[in-house]
């Protein structure tokens, strides 16, 4: 596409030093490398933005778009001081705010940033989406914030594995799921960790070896984290999925 | 048809498929290979080992006693990059075939072709 995002640490606000940190990095680092561009640079920020921020996008024919952000969801996209419709749900919410970025963004070949404080906590009262929803939404490839994506992986396979073990230290281990597989997963969890090969550091490793009864032995590494787990058969291809939404899109 | 031919046509029969390649548990070295693009030999390594720990923990006395002491033939790793599947042979040999791709749905097709050339060799 060509489009490159200018990313200026503008009047920012008390409190913004992870602002101007990820301002660096995208200047530094990702436009150097020609793989910044608006959108890629308005999803990371969605995706870096924990506290409340009113972050406005102004391209270079000076046209302004106003992103609610918060708790690393975007709530709002206001277009020349129109907000559009209210969402029901986080799935609408991704598609009317995948809408109106494209088409203030689509054509846009450089944007500044510039990010405030805003009148209102907006997950009060506004329904919003992930960083993640609004990039499949607007049909782009985006590698969310990896610890972040692979504890929302964790917190899946809790949901859905049939036992599960967090090892902790200082006894500080969480379980979950069937009592008699507890025992199991906690001398399975001993075995050597995943990536102890790994070029370049320690990205999320998961390793599946199928039981002859179709369940899964699951073993989970990455950003400081582990898990391992037994899965029924049935979730294995919902497994996949969402692996390959949240590490590997 | 030869070895790596087999391997180029086990890549070109699974939509997705980046690289299929052959190797030794034991010495944790790839042997011949297929691939859309020229892999470093540390990522070659590094894929082979990994190989190799999944299945190490697949006959660790741990698992056997915990969780089966069948002899598994397939291990999947995750990866941010995609997914690679391990296939060894079922008669214990420490051949073993390493793919990755980036489609789950690649997986069976390429599982199923992995036994197949194993089971030839």
């Amino acid at each position: 596409m060509g489009m490159t995002a200018q990313i200026r640490p503008q009047a920012a606000p008390p409190g913004s030093g992870r602002l101007a940190g990820a301002i660096g990095r995208l200047s530094a680092g990702d436009e150097a490398a020609g793989t910044a561009n608006p959108i890629q640079a308005v999803l990371r920020e969605i995706d870096e933005t924990v506290l409340p921020r009113r972050i406005t996008l102004r391209s270079e024919t000076g046209a302004a778009v106003d992103l609610l952000v918060s708790n690393r969801r975007l709530y709002a996209v206001t277009v020349g001081g129109e907000a559009g419709a209210d969402p029901s749900d986080p799935q609408e919410a991704a598609g009317i705010f995948a809408r109106r970025l494209k088409a203030a963004l689509g054509q846009v070949r450089r944007v500044t940033l510039h990010a405030a404080r805003p009148e209102v906590d907006p997950d009060v009262q506004h329904i919003g989406c992930t960083a993640q929803a609004l990039a499949q939404a607007i049909g782009v490839a985006f590698r969310a914030n990896t610890a972040a994506g692979l504890e929302e992986f964790l917190a899946w396979i809790e949901a859905e594995a049939l036992a599960w073990l967090r090892p902790g230290k200082g006894g500080a281990e969480r379980s979950g799921g069937a009592a008699d597989l507890i025992g199991p997963l906690r001398a399975f969890a001993g075995r050597t960790p995943e990536g102890a090969t790994q070029v370049g550091g320690r990205a999320p490793l998961c390793s599946l070896l199928p039981l002859p009864d179709g369940r899964l032995v699951l073993s989970v590494s990455g950003a400081g984290r582990g898990m391992v787990a037994v899965l029924a058969e049935d979730r294995r291809g919902a497994l996949l999925d969402i692996w390959h939404s949240l590490i590997a899109p | 048809m030869g070895l790596v031919e087999r391997l180029d046509a086990m890549r070109a029969g699974a939509e997705g498929c980046r690289l299929v390649a052959f190797g030794d548990l034991r010495t944790r070295l790839v042997l011949r290979m297929s691939a859309d693009r020229s892999w470093p030999q540390e990522r070659l390594d590094e894929l082979c080992s990994q190989a190799a720990e999944c299945f190490d923990r697949a006959d660790s006395e741990v698992f056997a006693a915990e969780f089966s002491e069948a002899h598994l033939d397939e291990a999947i790793m995750l990866a941010a990059d995609g997914i690679r599947l391990f296939i060894r042979p079922e008669n214990g040999e420490s051949d073993v075939i390493c793919c990755v791709c980036n489609d789950a749905a690649a997986l069976a097709p390429l599982a199923s072709a992995a036994r197949a050339v194993l089971s030839e060799m």
